[in-house]
This record gives C-alpha cells, sequence and structure tokens, in this order.
C-alpha cells in the first residue's frame, strides 16, 4: 500500500464495523422483539 | 392489465409484508456489488500519481458522504410527508433513514480523516466541507435524540419532522461549500453535467460501491421500518386496551 497501509486498511475497518455492527443491532432487536412479543409476526395477528 | 392498488402501501399493515418480500432483493445484491466495488477498486484500478496507494480510501468515502447527504434530503422529504398528510409510515421510514444516514456521515468524517492525515498532514481542519458535514451529523444526531425523547410517537414524528425540514438547508451548504469558500477538501469530482476527472476504473469502482451502499441502505432501513411498525403498532394497541 506504499506506505499508506494503517489509513487505507483502518478506512475499511472502520466501514465494516460500522456496517456489521448496523446490521448486528438490527437482528438483536429483531430477536429482542420476537422474544418480547413471542407470539408477534406481523402487526395485523 | 392489473393495476396495482399504490395507496394500498401507504398503510404500515400492508406495507410490512411487502418490504419482509423486498428485503432479499436489496441484501443480496448489495454483498455482491461491495465484492465486485472492492475488487475492481483493488485489483483493476491503477495507483494515483500524486497520492499513492492512499486515494483508495475514495471508494467508501465518497459513497459515504453522498448517501448522508441523499439519504438526509430523502429522511426530509419522508418526514414532511408524513406531517402534512399524517401519513404514519412516511414518518416511519424518516425514523427508519435517521439511524443509516448518521452511521454513512459518520463514516464519511472517520475515513475523511483518514484520508486528511496522509495528504494533507492533519487529522481535522476547521474548514467549510468538513464543518458542514459535522454539522450534519449533528442534525442526525438531534432528529434521532428528539424522537427518542417523546414517548407520543405522534408528536416526535411532528418535532423531527420540523428539525429534519428547516436543517435540509444544510446540504446545498455542504455539496457548494469547496466553490463557495476556500477550502482545503478538493472540488467535486463527478458533475452532471461534465466529464469526470477520474480515470475509467477508479470511477467504476466508485460508483459501484456507490450502488452496494444505496442497496445496503434501503435493505437495512427495510428491516428497521418493520421492526418500527411492530412496536408502533403493538404499542397503539396496547394503549387502546388500557383506555377501553
Amino acid at each position: 500500500m506504499g506506505g499508506y497501509a494503517f489509513y487505507v486498511w483502518g478506512s475499511y475497518l472502520v466501514t465494516l464495523l460500522l456496517m456489521g455492527g448496523e446490521v448486528l443491532l438490527l437482528l438483536r432487536r429483531g430477536k429482542l422483539l420476537r422474544y418480547q412479543r413471542p407470539g408477534i409476526q406481523t402487526p395485523r395477528e | 392489465m392489473a393495476r396495482i392498488n399504490w395507496y394500498k402501501y401507504a398503510s404500515p399493515t400492508n406495507f410490512y409484508p411487502f418490504a419482509e418480500k423486498m428485503i432479499p432483493w436489496f441484501a443480496f445484491p448489495a454483498a455482491v456489488l461491495f465484492i465486485v466495488g472492492l475488487y475492481v477498486g483493488f485489483f483493476v484500478a491503477p495507483s494515483d500519481f500524486q497520492q499513492g496507494d492512499a486515494y483508495r480510501i475514495i471508494f467508501i468515502h465518497v459513497p459515504a458522504a453522498w448517501m448522508g447527504m441523499l439519504l438526509y434530503v430523502l429522511m426530509a422529504i419522508y418526514a414532511a410527508i408524513g406531517w402534512a398528510f399524517n401519513a404514519r409510515l412516511s414518518s416511519m421510514m424518516a425514523s427508519a433513514i435517521s439511524i443509516t444516514g448518521a452511521m454513512f456521515t459518520f463514516l464519511s468524517l472517520v475515513t475523511g480523516s483518514l484520508w486528511g492525515k496522509p495528504t494533507w498532514g492533519t487529522w481535522w481542519v476547521w474548514d467549510a466541507r468538513l464543518t458542514s458535514t459535522l454539522i450534519l451529523l449533528f442534525l442526525y444526531i438531534g432528529f434521532i435524540s428528539l424522537q427518542a425523547s417523546i414517548d407520543d410517537p405522534r408528536r416526535a414524528d411532528r418535532a423531527g419532522a420540523v428539525l429534519a425540514i428547516v436543517g435540509v438547508i444544510n446540504v446545498p451548504i455542504i455539496y457548494f461549500s469547496v466553490q463557495w469558500w476556500n477550502t482545503l477538501h478538493q472540488g467535486a469530482t463527478i458533475r452532471l453535467l461534465g466529464k469526470p476527472t477520474m480515470a475509467p476504473p477508479m470511477l467504476a469502482a466508485m460508483l459501484i460501491m456507490l450502488a452496494a451502499c444505496w442497496l445496503y441502505s434501503i435493505a437495512v432501513v427495510l428491516v428497521r421500518l418493520r421492526y418500527i411498525i411492530i412496536e408502533r403498532e403493538q404499542n397503539a394497541a396496547r394503549a387502546a386496551e388500557v383506555s377501553v
């Protein structure tokens, strides 16, 4: 990376952490919703 | 030809199963485009003659910055529609967009900082582009905090809409800041009218990554919107039960 590896890989690592973190938080929120309201599948039910 | 009744999908209850069906159509192409974009960006695009390999940060920095601005405009439009027409789904959509928009704005600031250090010699300068982007992040945080601090969802939506609409003025300021003021930040690489100043493989990688970020955003926003629908509809039903 011509001496810029820290900056370039650092940028993509932050990207991975933020996007991965967002997806993980969403999955956790879904799991929590299902746990708190076990019968709920859709708002109609 | 069968006509689709689009108004039907303005109802959260009808939109909920529709959103579920749409999510994989955006999530899987997003993953594929991220892989293709990174491959083109790292293995096909050549090194820059001035910045060497440091410029490769552009493949995430520019899409993140664009997404931060575009999602804010979209959030303000949905918030305004929700406020003006009392359309619950639009307000929920604005809430769902806000977190992803804030994430992309934060990402653009961090990657910009990581790009600034080797090229400008500093992590941060209070120049017009950087400062206006920081204000955009504060607007997102303000919108999210304001909505979270008000218990009644309708009131929270209205308050959030006012902030989102007022704050939208910051988006053209960010975009034109490099033209209106003398800044360290470089000018626009791509313009709607006019030839881009980048080599084709570099431009291709950046546009593929932008498309990936768009598809990712749509998928994530749809997932979050479904959770918001469940939470709000269930809370409304619970409140109705209590009042009866």
